[in-house]
């Protein structure tokens, strides 16, 4: 190559490099200056998300600013060589070289033509070339422009590429965004939502008045029902958007320009959201879910005041429920809630309010479908007619219905097993009055079967008994008897006959017992349907549906013919006065019956007032009937006493006035001499212990004079082998009694000393007692000394010890006496007047002896020793009266006691003779029958009277309260088994 | 006051007669309907039917609109006993009120009448059962009135109407008689309207002398008729009284329960005043006052008869129906006084024999009244105590213990028609026969009409084969109680026994008839 070529070669290629390496640079200051507002402003997407068009469009504008800045300035820098002289200057060091170079490029340049024709000279030129081609060959365009001239920029270049791609991919959607919005494909800019206010309507029930909140969060809160209105303002206007509320629920947002609003009504709580569109996609609103809570409308409060506890009502009674209610908003209606075999709702009779309170009965019977009870509510509905009303229920108690029908029922049942067993084997015996051994073995089994029978039968009349059913007790009235003469029997201590004529009575007394009870049944049957046909009147009276009210008609129809059917004895015999009763045969059943049906037929047409009319009127017509009913009971259960035990059971409640006259007497005088005796008693107290010991010393001296007259008897003769069982056990008794009495003695002496006058005056007794047996067998002691000596002794030691406790008889009745003279002239006054009283007392005591004197004569069933016992109870008051009349009260205790004590016996003994004993009668059989040497009770068995029944039903219904509280009766056990007791006296 | 009336009636026809020959159609201000109405009513108080027939019919051609002639007729038939003619004669007018409501209650329940006729009677039934009545009552009928028409000359024309009525309730109703009354009284039979009626025995638990009342009814009719409607009613009882037995040839015969209640009442100075009796005896306060009231005026019209003949009922009829008061007429048949009479009878009452004992008189049981009432009372409550347990063992088939305490109860009351009846009962069942006999014997003749006594007297006489006597008893037992269904085997098989092949099949059919071809037999 040619010095020119190469230098050409050289030069250019320096401009080349010096271009390629420029234009890098600059491409890589403009690519820096074009990527760092990209990068920078990326970082404000997420600042400004609202904004990505405007960072887009700032970005691209700073980024072709500062690129074309960058260029410029770049290029101005690394610009190409204008020239050779250029290159060479840059190519040389010296300005030879530079000179050679230029000249030598420029005469290669020429060509060999050219630079003849500019007269230089070949060799020269050559030469020239030569050197140039010399000199250029050690030059080099990478140390001419070497690549670190230009490495900042590149590096500049790079980094903002790295950048911008960590940019892009760290922070991406910004400019996508951006340019999508550009391109009119991208998502709409977020949105706002603002100014929000909330319209809340709460629903019609409450009678809240409605409420508009501005500025608010958008939380939402009402009651359920309540009607909302949201409103707001957007960011930009929208073409629509959507509610979306809880369990999905969307409503269409009404949108005008850039507000909104959107109404729905409150069911459920949870969240809501917004959302919104434009040019159908959406508009990103900043409106996060809101809340939506409810406001909770609260139930009814119910309070139960009656009853106030778990309760036991005959079911022929009404219940009195009284309750009270209040609710937030109102209480509209409410239910009496019976929940038994089958639930019943009783609709409430109530003024609707915040408020409410009422009373309400209902007839247990009237609702058979309730069964044997039920727990008791009262439910109140409030208002909500959104959500429905809601309920609230007192607390429940429950009642349990005593049928006293069911109860007899269950009664009748029992009595007549027994019954007919004891019939039947009543039968056996009859019909084996000399039985052999088999037949005998036969009775015998039976026997222990009918025991069986008993021992069942009793156990449930005890639970009967518990049931309040007084009747009840029959098994247990004659068990007792039954049980003996059976037991007799089978252990052959008995004959037949005494269990012929215990099983006789005791048939006789259930046969009777099962009359009345279907008797008391009918009766009972006669209450519950007065008691339905006045609760139908109230229900009538309250506009109940006529639906209920005809089942109430068909009840009392069915309840009729029931009790129709009863009374009829249809289902078993009943006592003959009252099965031929006017009552009974003239009853009203066309009437009734005709009455029914035409109340049934004006409810069905719907005519109240006449309906209410024939219900008055059947209440009239079955009132008079059943009362009628009733008269014929009691005509029934007296009916068949005679004259005689008619007066008899007059004279019984003179006797009964007689007790309480006297107990009145006895308590006045005790008041009288109380005083008194207090007095006396002080005055005793200073003496008290010097006369105490006398006494003391008298009964010690007692005591030991019989000590020293036992000694003196033949301990053999009293305690030897010889001696019988009974007269050892005779005299150890009557040993032991005179050292109790001593005892006693000392004890009475010093708390009661009317008492120690008794027990003072039985002591002697006691004293002969012991002589009466040991009196004979003294012998002369010791052994040896003469028998008469130890007579002597023992008669004079006798003689002291009876000295003694007669001293002490009199130091008694002496002290006693005197407590007379401690009365004041009021006392004596007073005294008087009940002497008086004593006295008229004695005369009617005196009447009612002569009229049962009377009596006994004119009835065999009357005893006559009634009225000794009436003389003698007279006797005792007319002694009571002389002890008072002559100032001497404290004397005339004894009497008046023993006048009461007298005549509590008349009153026993003409109970028995009403009852139909005759003590002594002994004609066997039939009941009327005394007393045997076999313990066997032979007076006739009674019912017990109805205020027994009463009393026993007061106590266990005081037990049962008590059971319930937690709280048991003091001495609940034993108070129990007197209650049994009682039934079987 | 009934001569004035039927001297009205009298001249009120006569008025009739002479206005209706002048044409004229008002008579003193009364329109002739209202005269021909009176009188034909007249006429029918005193039950002169069949001249009340002859003047209605009389009317009714002269005037067959005239609402009187219409009404008169509606009457005439009620008493003829053509209830339903009557009734729509009686709507026909346009009648309402008591009368109109009697005649609808009679037409109704005749309207299943069945009828049988004898010579002078035609007896009415209406349950198939009561047909067994029938034939004994037309034979006891006919010869009452035979006795009647001989004693008293009475012979009713045409056949009288004899009604039974199925129940109580029936009765009542077209008697017009309350139920009170019949329980209290024991008035189960009625003469009135023109006939006799009586409740079936079948209506009623033990049943009564069926046959006697009706021939106490047929007398009553007799009385009413012979008297011309003027005997008070002492009179008309006592003379019913006296010929109630007239069918069997007991006329006049007291029963010894009615001469001991009589004795011990009079006893006790407690008689029936006579004037007391008015309106009826039906009427008294108790079972016990009427059975006295029919023995004091029985025994008085006795006492007459006894004393002044068997012409002096007939006498007494006649003064009576001459409107003389009863005492004049009777004073005028005895001779004397009435106060003489009253004396005379009294003291033939003192020198009755008072019972001993209290008598019971029982009154009718009627089956509607609920309950089964037990044959009489117990006074004694041990033996009434022993009786109920027989009874108890008894329905429980125990009769051998049953008997037991029947005999117990027996022991303690030995005169007591019903413990007696259970003691028979009980001795029966152990073939102890003659025991029963023995017991039965002394209480049936004082209590003759317990059914239950006869019943144990025929059983215990058939058991011991003597079979007439046996079937006497059972026939005096359907004398009570012709329902009886014990009773009636009884009286067959004792029929059968004593070969009385006639009366045998006669009882076969009784039986048939009141079971139905199928006898229950069962024993009481």
């Amino acid at each position: 190559m040619s010095a020119r070529a190469s230098l050409s070669s050289k030069v250019a290629g320096l401009r080349r490099r010096i271009l390629f390496l420029g234009l890098l640079a600059v491409f890589s200051e403009a690519l820096c200056g074009f990527l760092a507002p990209i990068i920078i402003l990326s970082g404000l997407f997420p600042l400004f998300p609202d904004h990505p068009v405007a960072l887009l469009a700032g970005a691209a504008f700073m980024s072709l600013l500062l690129m074309a800045l960058t260029a410029y300035t770049g290029w101005r820098r690394v610009r190409p060589l204008r020239s050779s002289v250029e290159a060479a200057t840059l190519l040389g060091a010296d300005g030879d070289i530079v000179e050679l170079i230029v000249t030598g490029s420029d005469l290669a340049g020429w060509g060999e033509e050219g630079a003849s024709a500019r007269g230089a000279d070949n060799a020269l030129v050559e030469a020239q070339i030569e050197l140039a081609k010399e000199r250029s060959a050690a030059l080099s365009s990478s140390a001419a422009f070497p690549l670190s001239r230009n490495l900042a920029s590149f590096v500049k270049g790079a980094l903002s590429i790295i950048l911008f791609v960590v940019v892009i991919l760290a922070a991406p959607g910004g400019y996508e965004r951006a340019f999508m919005t550009l391109s009119g494909e991208g998502p709409n800019p977020p949105l706002t939502v603002g100014n929000l206010s909330l319209t809340v309507n709460p629903p019609a029930y409450t009678g809240l008045a409605g409420e508009r909140l501005d500025g608010v969060s958008g939380d939402v809160e009402g009651y359920p029902g309540s009607s909302v209105t949201l409103e707001g303002r957007l960011g930009y206007p929208v073409d629509a958007g959507l509610w979306e509320g809880p369990d999905g629920v969307a409503i269409p947002v009404t949108v005008s320009g850039a507000r909104f609003s959107v109404s729905w009504i409150l069911g459920k709580p949870g969240s809501y959201r917004l959302s919104f569109e434009k040019m159908g996609k959406d508009a990103p609103a900043n409106f996060t879910a809101r809340s939506i809570s409810l406001l909770e409308d609260e139930r009814p409060k119910v309070s139960l005041h009656l009853p106030e506890a778990d309760i036991e009502v005959p079911a022929e009674v009404e219940v009195e429920v009284v309750w009270s209610g209040s609710d937030d908003f109102s209480v509209s209606r409410g239910d009496l809630v019976l929940s038994g075999a089958e639930e019943v709702r009783i609709p409430l009779d109530m003024k609707a309010g915040p408020e409410v309170e009422g009373r309400r009965s209902f007839l247990p019977i009237a609702y058979p479908s309730l069964g044997d009870g039920a727990y008791l509510k009262v439910e109140l509905y409030d208002s909500d007619d959104v959500t429905g009303p809601k309920s609230g229920a007192s607390k429940s108690i429950y009642i349990s219905f005593l049928s006293q029908r069911k109860l007899r029922a269950d009664l009748e049942a029992l009595e007549e097993r027994l019954f007919e067993a004891m019939l039947s084997y009543l039968g056996d015996h009859l019909e084996n009055l000399a039985p052999g051994e088999d037949e005998k073995s036969a009775l015998e089994e039976t026997g222990r079967k009918l025991l069986t029978l008993l021992d069942a039968l009793t156990e449930r009349a005890a639970a009967g008994l518990d049931e309040g059913v007084f009747g009840m007790s029959a098994v247990a009235t004659i068990e007792v008897s039954l049980r003996r003469a059976v037991d007799l029997y089978l252990t052959g201590e008995g004959n037949a006959q005494l269990l012929i004529g215990e099983l006789e009575r005791d048939i006789l007394f259930i046969d009777d017992l099962l009359k009345n009870l279907r008797m008391e049944e009918a009766l009972t049957l006669g209450d519950e349907l007065s008691a339905l046909q006045t609760d139908l009147f109230e229900r009538m009276m309250m506009g109940e549906d006529t639906e209920a009210l005809m089942e109430a008609v068909e009840q009392i129809e069915n309840m009729l013919q029931e009790i129709f059917k009863k009374i009829s004895s249809q289902e078993g015999e009943m006592p003959d006065s009252f099965a031929n009763s006017d009552a009974v045969k003239e009853r009203p059943d066309d009437e009734m019956s005709s009455l029914l049906k035409e109340l049934k037929e004006a409810l069905e047409k719907g005519d109240r007032e006449r309906a209410a009319k024939l219900a008055e009127e059947l209440m009239e017509t079955l009132n008079k009937w059943l009362e009628e009913l009733e008269g014929a009971a009691d005509e029934s259960m007296n009916g068949e006493l005679s004259p005689e035990m008619k007066e008899l059971q007059a004279l019984m409640s003179r006797v009964t006035g007689a007790m309480a006259e006297q107990e009145r007497i006895l308590g006045e005088t005790r008041k009288l001499t109380e005083e008194a005796a207090l007095e006396a008693l002080r005055a005793f107290k200073e003496r008290e212990a010097d006369w105490l010991a006398e006494q003391y010393k008298r009964i010690t001296l007692a005591e030991n004079n019989f000590r020293a007259m036992e000694r003196l008897v033949d301990r053999e003769a009293l305690h030897g082998k010889e001696v019988e069982q009974a007269l050892k056990d005779s005299y150890l008794d009557a040993r032991k009694h005179f050292f109790d009495t001593g005892r006693a003695l000392r004890e009475d002496l010093r708390n009661d000393l009317g008492g120690a006058l008794a027990r003072a005056k039985i002591f002697p007794e006691a004293l002969d007692r012991i002589r009466d047996l040991t009196r004979e067998h003294v012998a002369g002691q010791p052994p040896g000394n003469p028998l008469e000596e130890a007579r002597a002794r023992y008669e004079e030691l006798y003689g002291g010890a009876r000295e003694a406790l007669e001293a002490i008889i009199g130091d008694l009745e002496e002290l006693l006496a005197g407590r007379d003279d401690y009365l004041e002239a009021t006392a004596l006054e007073a005294l008087k007047s009940l002497a008086g009283d004593e006295e008229k007392l004695k005369k009617g005591i005196g009447d009612i002896e002569e009229a049962l004197g009377e009596l006994a004569g004119k009835s065999p069933f009357i005893p006559g020793d009634l009225s000794k016992k009436a003389g003698e109870a007279g006797k005792s008051a007319g002694e009571a009266g002389k002890f008072m009349g002559e100032g001497a009260p404290f004397a005339s205790l004894p009497g008046q006691g023993m006048t009461i004590q007298k005549l509590s016996e008349l009153a026993k003994g003409m109970e028995d003779a009403s009852n139909g004993a005759q003590p002594g009668a002994g004609r066997g059989g039939g009941g009327n029958r005394p007393h045997g040497q076999d313990g066997l009770d032979r007076s006739r068995v009674k019912l017990p009277a109805e205020v027994e029944a009463e009393q026993w039903r007061a106590f266990r219904e005081d037990v049962l309260k008590r059971m319930r509280e937690g709280n048991y009766p003091k001495n609940y056990e034993e108070e129990v088994e007197r209650y049994y007791k009682r039934l079987i006296k | 006051m009934r001569r004035v009336k039927r001297v009205a009636t009298i001249i009120l026809a006569a008025v009739f007669i002479f206005a209706g020959a002048v044409s004229a159609r008002e008579v003193y201000g009364l329109s002739s309907g209202t005269v021909d109405f009176y009188t034909g009513n007249a006429l029918l108080e005193e039950w002169r039917i069949p001249e009340a027939r002859a003047f209605v019919d009389d009317l009714m051609e002269r005037t067959p609109e005239d609402t009187s002639a219409l009404l008169l007729d509606g009457h005439v038939r009620f008493f003829e006993g053509d209830y339903k003619g009557a009734l729509k004669r009686l709507d026909e007018v346009g009648v309402t009120g008591a009368f109109r409501e009697l005649v609808k209650v009679t037409s109704d329940i005749a309207a299943g009448f069945k009828s049988r006729s004898s010579e002078h009677f035609e007896i009415f039934w209406e349950n198939p059962k009561d047909e067994v009545l029938a034939e004994p009552a037309l034979e006891g009928l006919e010869a009452s009135y035979s006795e009647l028409s001989k004693l008293l000359g009475f012979r009713p024309e045409g056949r009288v109407r004899v009604e039974i009525y199925p129940t109580v309730a029936d009765f009542t109703a077209v008697s017009t008689l309350t139920r009170e009354e019949v329980e209290t009284s024991g008035t189960i039979g009625l003469c009135k309207f023109n006939r006799l009626m009586i409740t079936s025995p079948r209506a009623t638990f033990f049943g009564y002398r069926w046959r006697d009342t009706l021939c106490h009814e047929f007398a009553h009719l007799a009385v009413f008729r012979l008297s011309g409607g003027n005997a008070p009613i002492w009179i008309h009882e006592g003379l019913a009284r006296y010929f109630e037995g007239s069918w069997r040839g007991r006329s006049g015969r007291m029963t010894p329960f009615a001469l001991n209640l009589l004795s011990k009442r009079y006893s006790e100075g407690t008689l029936i005043p006579l004037d007391k009796m008015s309106p009826s005896v039906a009427k008294l306060p108790s079972a016990e006052d009427t059975s006295l009231a029919f023995a004091e005026v029985g025994t008085m019209v006795s006492y007459l008869i006894e004393h002044r003949g068997g012409e002096a009922p007939r006498r007494l009829l006649a003064q009576l129906a001459e409107g003389r008061g009863d005492r004049e007429a009777f004073s005028e048949v005895w001779g004397g006084t009435f106060a003489s009479f009253e004396e005379e009878w009294r003291q033939w009452v003192e020198k009755l024999s008072v019972p001993a004992e209290d008598l019971e008189v029982m009154g009718i049981a009627l089956k509607d009244s609920g309950g089964e009432p037990e044959q009489g009372k117990i006074p004694d409550p041990e033996a009434k105590d022993y009786t109920r347990l027989g009874d108890m063992l008894r329905t429980r088939g125990r009769m051998e213990a049953a008997s037991v305490e029947y005999e117990k109860g027996f022991r303690l009351l030995p005169d007591n028609p019903a413990v007696v009846s259970k003691y028979a009962l009980g001795r029966i069942f152990l073939g102890e026969y003659q025991a029963a006999l023995d017991a039965v014997a002394p209480v049936i003749s004082l209590y003759e009409d317990r059914s239950s006594l006869w019943m144990r007297k025929g059983e215990a006489l058939l058991a011991l084969e003597r079979y007439d006597e046996a079937a006497s008893a059972f026939n005096e037992l359907m004398e009570i109680n012709p329902f009886d269904e014990p009773g009636r085997v009884g009286l067959v098989r004792a029929l059968s026994g004593s070969g009385r092949e006639e009366e045998h099949a006669r009882a076969v059919k009784d039986l048939e008839l009141i079971t139905g071809g199928a006898p229950s037999g069962a024993h009481p």
